[in-house]
């Protein structure tokens, strides 16, 4: 593809790919095809995108604010040129064939000129009309005339016909006319009418996300009749500072503090009745929820969190749930609340049985907040008969293959990703939009044509500064503490500042515009923005700056928010104090900027996939089939990996043989070069230009994609395994459920769950797949005549159709004894393993079981290479020994060195259908990363000056990334960096015994700038 | 011994079947039950999830008392995410309680077990129908030719009326009321005199083979009278035949109507929806309750227009557990109310399928957590203000009548009426 196809005109238009649904997941999947070239159509039925993300207000278990992380997204998408953001719009019919589908979409009518319109905001002020705001969960008011956040993505008010006071008898008829008095652009038309188009689309993306249950029909929980009673979506919304109290945990009822507070899970949820099925987030988000509350409201004393199962089954998750019980003191209880009544003095009486006693019990306390199922999105129903796909019996969206493929629709070039498909969390449902986007890619063929990055503007370094500022309120984040207008007066008398001025949120859309006017207009050649941290927002500003003529190294963050707002909220003058010398510190480090130039390199367009287990082949697939050359190596002589292990497979018990047979077929159908028994020796390189040193060749490729799943635990010294023959793993067990044998009539197979998972020291995660494995292992067992038990701490069958399982279980005989979290369970016996000893908390009472086999249900560990392959490849580790994702939400695909990816169990445990996900996830990153034969290198890197190197060789020992090499030449010994492996983190430059190091962008004389001012005074 | 394996493998048999039938297995352990208990809230501890879970996990029996001390209410079955049905679950064990000798703690001197029994006899012939009123065409046992298609049940009340005298109840005007009303739809059904008992307490209680006789007997009559329709006011009465008798006989060939519900869908003249101009507090279109059922606490105004210068009565509605949630009928009293000219409908707290137990079932295990619990509920319904609360189940009127007599006097002036004969008196007979 060349540049030419991006520039020229519009004669006709690629086909593109229609993506449904502006959440997270249809963010993502269009960000991946827009990088890869693909045109994008996002079609969004609200007025802005963002979906239910831009509503949460933390993020777990990291507790990022999810809006902030978030709306760098939303604003990349607007701005990216392959991206058409058709917001307030829905598709009305899709004909044709997968490649060359017509998608009709209705476009309804703002009653607001999308291209005059500049969300001042004024309309929305003078409209009389107040209405619940969908936005807020109906906790806050909105008007006729709206954006539904502030951070609204496009930035476009939008008048709601249904609540217009014009439109009250159904057509226009003036009646009011305020906003459009007040629109300073005259930007209001009640004349505007909806808008239909058609587009040439090769593949559909959906992307529709979920909606939360309205608790109202389950009467004994009272919701509707107290106002203090919420849903856990009302809870969030009460909990964002930019929410409806703006972050106050109050009693809606009164206003007032609450001293206490009810949590209750499954609501809706595991429910027979209602939805039977786990929604999959709700164990954990609830736990956040405590921290946060606990966070903005002291006053809270008493956490009463009702559950079932605890299902804290992701990275960090189970550490979380500790957090909340050990630091914020939430008092987990293991029961589902029967009813919730009026209480004595105002407060509302929960009523429950106490696991302790098996007594009825109550508590008194003033908020309650119902965690609610996650259902289908509305409209569900009419979409799929839009579409011509087909939904479940819960309403979801319909997998084609659940198993075997994570994202097809029951029709062909239709992909379904995020919560469409079923409940999920972010990563995964991030990591589904990559791989449906790769799916969906497909069939786009050579229509394709990446953006093309050409070298930045260079502004004179010499020229006499000319500064803007820019300080950010962050709505309340940063305004309710830092008085924001002053910190931007401040600014505004600063040496060298133009320009200062004061924003509402910085980081929207309509802001960068104005940013990029102002640029322009006052002629300014340094940009400081004060707000939230770089790491998430200054690529958006530096963007900003390019599009203005400036280079972007000519820019310059403040962090008022984590600094200053955030750690100083008790002490709001001294904030503001503080705001202004980081805002003074920026400024001159600002007036000592350099412009840098990025350099481009060429790069290999080609990748190597490391493991040849179920994850590896499907990544090599994906990415075969978007025409690039693929290398998968496997250690073993075999390809296959875990998969090899396992008989059939939960849900569809087809056999594991045929799936793998299956895949491998697929695999060599392709040009994929494939070898066995080898491993990687050395790797030395950077992004598109990696070498790879196996035992009897080397390789040149551009990404590396680490897929090297992990290994069983054996649980040595545990259980009685070493001792018992009878006592045996899961993947013992597998064997023998291998063939179709019939156990003796009888026969005791007890199941032990968490052996060396979960525990206070050693591996204290959750291993995510181990109850599945248990429960179809036992469910077998069962068919086949045994008797079977699981002892377990939480039955976690939270995976789409894990519930089902679970049932299924129970329904065929299978027990279940729930053991105490800190006792093991005790195995005797004489040469075998014969009687299990443990304390049932279900019965109360200890409990002995005769048995004929132990099945330990050990966690996976990271493969044993995986230790020396972050090492070589400088991919940090997590506390769990498997590999860091760049972004424990956003970025579960990448790691922290750019052109090296992770799938499958390399990052943690995970079951087939959600390895496959992130395998073809990866693809599509790949497919963005290789789409054009260069990288742009970054630019803010270390250089050596040779005159006062003495080649003392520190900076080698010391760099993780393997940049400076000691070299040597006729006049001596001396240090070079290679620019590409450098990443400008300055270590080297701070340990430089005589400074021979500059770290570009990090000078000493720019950081000691900023010294020399703040001691100024 | 060989006879004792024997029994003891049926017993094992009828265990793992009892597991199987009532979702046992399914139990997830979440607690829901427990706290849902009116025997907890009362102030005892019994735990449906305990004993699920030990039959289920070690095959241990409830205890003596505790298989009997259940009320088959249903609220925990209502509020069961896996629909685990415990009532049923608790009859079946008490069934094999029998078998042991394990026998409940009957009340009233056990004279209403006896009356079971008594009229399980073939040759039975009743004097209980003496009060009906003129028009009603009684049909002795051997005065049955297949011609009597509508047929309406009259039940135990006549006996309750003997048994019950100094509460003044007037239970016979229940089905005299329910026959008058079902007249003015236009209907003419005959009563059976020699009806049996229903056998619904003998089936909760575990005598499955008294329900059984008088079941068959039962049919055997409506048989001989060709029965193609039956009417029934008792709720219980209503559900056994309704529900019961297919699942334990087999198919019925004559369709089982409960009261309520046919006049709801046939109002009788001067029962009618139009109109709103009631005195009452908040008119709704229609007067009909929310379509969601959701029963929000508020008040329902009556539709026909009430002579201006009478405040409409205050009624409340107590949901009877075999109206309501063993029946699922929730809207058909609640639409009679509102075409009821002059009434309002104030709800109590919980209503509909989360209405709390009467206290007493099955004439058994009657003691002081009943009297709570009837107390609880008396409380309930005053808080609303209302003057009645109304009822279907004659049982339950039975049971908070003694609650209310045992305090000496009818303190606060709450009455308690069947809904039937609320209706006909206000609707048909304005007295």
């Amino acid at each position: 593809m060349t540049a030419k196809a991006a520039t020229t005109g519009k004669p006709t238009p690629p086909r593109g790919i229609l993506v449904i649904g502006g959440g997270v997941a249809g963010i993502q999947a269009a960000l991946d095809l827009g990088k890869a070239g693909a045109k994008v159509y996002l079609v969004e039925r609200t007025p802005s995108v963002g979906g239910r993300m831009a509503q949460l207000d933390k993020t777990l278990p990291t507790n990022d604010c999810s809006i902030c992380i978030l709306s760098p997204l939303l604003v990349e998408a607007l701005r990216h040129p392959n991206i058409d953001l058709l917001t307030y719009a829905e598709v009305t019919a899709l004909e044709g064939t997968p490649g060359n589908f017509k998608a009709r979409v209705l476009k309804r009518s703002r009653f607001v000129n999308e291209h005059d319109c500049i969300g001042c905001g004024v309309c929305a002020r003078v409209c009389p009309v107040s209405v619940p705001n969908e936005f807020e969960a109906g906790m806050g008011d909105r008007g006729a005339i709206y954006v539904p956040m502030a951070q609204a993505t496009p930035l476009i008010y939008t008048i709601d016909k249904e609540n217009c006071l014009n439109f009250a008898g159904g057509t226009y008829e003036p009646v009011c006319g305020k906003c459009a008095e007040a629109c300073p652009k005259k930007a209001i038309d009640f004349e505007i009418e909806n808008e239909e188009i058609e587009l040439d689309v090769a593949s559909v993306i959906v992307a529709t996300g979920f909606d939360e249950m309205n608790p109202r029909p389950i009467r004994n929980l009272s919701y509707g009749d107290h106002k203090d009673i919420l849903t856990g979506l009302e809870f969030e919304r009460m909990l964002n500072a930019a929410g409806p109290t703006g972050g106050r945990v109050v009693k809606p009822s009164d206003g007032s503090a609450p001293t206490s507070l009810a949590i209750v899970q499954c609501v809706g949820s595991r429910d027979e009745r209602y939805h039977s099925y786990c929604s999959r987030v709700c164990c954990v988000y609830s736990v956040k929820q405590c921290i946060v509350a606990k966070d903005h409201q002291p006053a809270i004393k008493d956490f009463h969190y009702f559950y079932r199962d605890m299902r804290a089954y992701g990275r960090g998750f189970e550490e979380f749930y500790h957090r909340g019980r050990d630091e914020t003191g939430v008092n987990f209880i293991k029961s589902s609340p029967a009813s919730i009544t009026t209480g004595s003095n105002d407060k509302l009486r929960v009523r429950y049985e106490d696991p302790a006693t098996a007594r009825p019990a109550s508590v008194d306390v003033d908020l309650v907040v119902l965690t609610c199922a996650m259902i289908a999105s509305a409209g569900t129903p009419e979409l799929a008969r839009v579409l011509g796909v087909d939904v479940e019996k819960d309403g979801y969206f319909k997998l084609k293959d659940p198993l075997g493929d994570p994202v097809a629709s029951t029709r062909e070039g239709v992909f379904l990703c995020g919560c469409a498909s079923g409940p999920k969390d972010i990563p995964d449902s991030v990591a589904q939009a990559s791989a449906a986007g790769a799916r969906a890619l497909a069939y786009v063929g050579e229509d394709k044509s990446p953006v093309e990055e050409g070298p930045l503007p260079m502004n004179d370094p010499e020229e006499e500064p000319r500064i803007g500022v820019f300080v950010c309120h962050c709505g309340h984040n940063i305004a309710g503490v830092v008085d924001s207008k002053a910190v931007a007066e401040f600014a505004a008398r600063l040496p060298g500042v133009a320009y200062a001025t004061d924003n509402l949120y910085t980081c929207s859309d309509d802001t960068q515009t104005k940013i990029e006017q102002i640029i322009k207009r006052k002629k300014l050649n340094r940009v400081v923005v004060a707000a939230c941290t770089p790491r998430t927002h200054e690529p958006l500003f530096r963007e900003t700056c390019t599009k203005a003529g400036l280079n972007p190294y000519l820019f310059d963050m403040a962090n008022i928010r984590d600094q200053c707002s955030w750690v100083h909220s008790d002490v709001p003058e001294e904030a503001t104090e503080k705001s202004k010398d980081l805002v003074r510190m920026a400024a001159f480090r600002a007036m000592n900027l350099k412009p840098l130039q990025r350099k481009r390199v060429e790069i290999d367009r080609s990748a190597l996939v490391l493991g040849g287990g179920i994850s590896g082949i499907q990544c090599a697939i994906d990415i075969a089939r978007q025409g690039l050359d693929v290398v998968l190596i496997e250690k073993e002589p075999a390809l296959g990996g875990l998969l090899r292990n396992l008989d059939h497979l939960f849900p569809s018990g087809a056999a594991a043989s045929d799936l793998l047979k299956a895949k491998i077929e697929e695999l060599e159908s392709l040009p994929i070069a494939v070898f066995k028994g080898q491993e990687i020796e050395a790797v030395d390189g950077f992004v598109g230009n990696f070498e790879v040193k196996l035992k009897d060749r080397e390789l040149k490729t551009g990404a590396i994609i680490l897929a090297t799943g992990g290994i069983a635990r054996e649980p040595k010294g545990r259980l009685g395994y070493d001792e018992f023959d009878n006592v045996i793993t899961s993947s013992d067990f597998e064997k023998t459920l291998g063939g179709t044998e019939k156990f003796n009539e009888g026969e005791h197979i007890v199941f032990i769950q968490c052996v060396g998972a979960r525990e206070e020291e050693g591996y204290t995660g959750c291993s995510r797949y181990c109850c599945q494995v248990s429960l179809k292992q036992a469910l077998e067992a069962v068919k086949r005549g045994a008797q079977a038990t699981i002892i377990h701490r939480d039955i976690r069958s939270f995976t789409r159709f894990g519930e089902d399982l679970y049932r299924d279980a129970r329904n065929a005989g299978v027990s279940f004894i729930r053991r105490k979290d800190d006792e093991d369970v005790d195995v005797r016996g004489n040469g075998r393993a014969e009687t299990l000893g443990v304390f049932d908390t279900t019965l109360l009472s200890d409990v002995e079981l005769e048995c004929d086999t132990v099945v330990l249900a050990v966690p996976l560990l990271p493969s044993d290479t995986t230790a020396r392959l972050g090492e070589m490849l400088r991919i940090p580790l997590g506390s769990d020994g498997f590999f860091l994702e760049k972004h424990i939400k956003l970025g579960p695909l990448e790691t922290n060195t750019e052109g090296i990816f992770l799938c499958g169990c390399a990052q943690y445990p995970k079951d087939i259908p959600d390895s496959l996900a992130q395998a073809s996830g990866v693809a599509a990153k790949v497919g963005a990363l290789l789409s054009k034969p260069y990288v742009n290198l970054e630019p803010a890197t270390a250089f050596v000056r040779r005159q006062l190197c003495r080649a003392c060789g520190t900076c080698v020992d010391i760099c993780e990334y393997h940049a400076p090499e000691l070299k040597q030449d006729e006049t001596g010994e001396y240090v070079e960096i290679n620019e590409a492996l450098c990443k400008g983190c300055g270590t080297c430059a701070s340990h430089c015994p005589t400074s021979a190091i500059v770290a570009k962008h990090y000078t000493d004389e720019q950081i000691e700038s900023m010294i020399d001012i703040l001691f100024e005074k | 011994m060989e006879e004792a394996r024997s029994k003891d493998e049926a017993r094992a048999a009828e265990v793992a079947s009892l597991i199987k039938d009532t979702r046992a297995y399914l139990c997830i352990d979440c607690s829901k039950c427990t706290g849902s208990c009116p025997i907890g809230k009362a102030g005892s501890v019994y735990s449906p999830r305990l004993l699920v879970q030990h039959l289920v996990l070690d095959g241990r029996d409830p205890s003596e008392t505790e298989v009997w001390r259940c009320l088959t209410c249903g609220l925990c079955r209502e509020r069961c995410p896996s629909d685990v049905d415990f009532p049923r679950f608790i009859s079946r064990l008490r069934a094999t309680a029998l078998i042991d000798g394990n026998l409940p703690q009957t009340t009233h001197g056990g004279t209403f077990q006896e009356l079971m029994r008594i009229q399980a006899n073939e040759r039975l012939r009743q004097n209980k129908m003496d009060w009906l009123p003129e028009w009603v065409n009684a049909r002795g046992a051997d005065d049955l030719d297949g011609s009597t298609e509508d047929v309406y049940f009259v039940g135990c009340a006549p006996y309750f009326d003997v048994v019950f005298a100094d509460f003044d109840l007037d239970l016979k005007g229940t089905h005299e009321a329910a026959l008058e009303l079902l007249k003015a739809t236009g209907l003419n059904p005959v009563v059976l005199r020699d009806e049996r008992c229903c056998g619904h307490d003998a089936l909760w209680s575990g005598d499955v083979e008294l329900f059984r006789k008088l079941a068959g007997r039962n049919l055997e009559m409506f048989k001989a009278a060709g029965v193609k329709r039956l009417f029934v006011s008792c709720p219980e009465g209503y559900h056994t035949f309704a529900h019961e008798y297919p699942a334990h006989l087999g198919e019925l060939g004559f369709e089982v109507i409960n009261t309520v519900k046919y006049l709801a869908d046939n109002p009788p003249p001067g029962f009618d929806m139009e109109g709103d101009t009631n005195t009452g507090t908040r008119p709704k279109a229609g007067g009909v309750v929310e379509a969601d059922g959701a029963g929000d606490g508020g008040a329902v105004t009556c539709g026909a227009a009430a002579d201006a210068s009478t405040r409409p009565e205050e009624v409340t509605y107590h949901d009877s557990c075999r109206m309501g949630r063993f029946s699922g009928i929730y809207d058909e009293p609640r639409k009679m109310l509102a075409m009821t000219r002059g009434v309002t409908l104030k709800e109590m707290e919980f209503t509909r399928a989360q209405a709390p137990c009467c206290g007493s079932n099955l004439w058994i295990n009657c003691d002081s957590l009943s009297k709570k619990m009837q107390m609880e509920l008396l409380e309930e319904a005053r808080k609303t203000g209302a003057g009645v609360m109304l009822t279907a189940c004659d049982k339950c009127r039975i049971h908070l009548a003694c609650a209310l007599m045992q305090n000496g006097h009818v303190s606060d002036g709450l009455k308690t009426d069947n809904i039937l004969r609320f209706l006909y008196r206000k609707g048909v007979r304005k007295t």
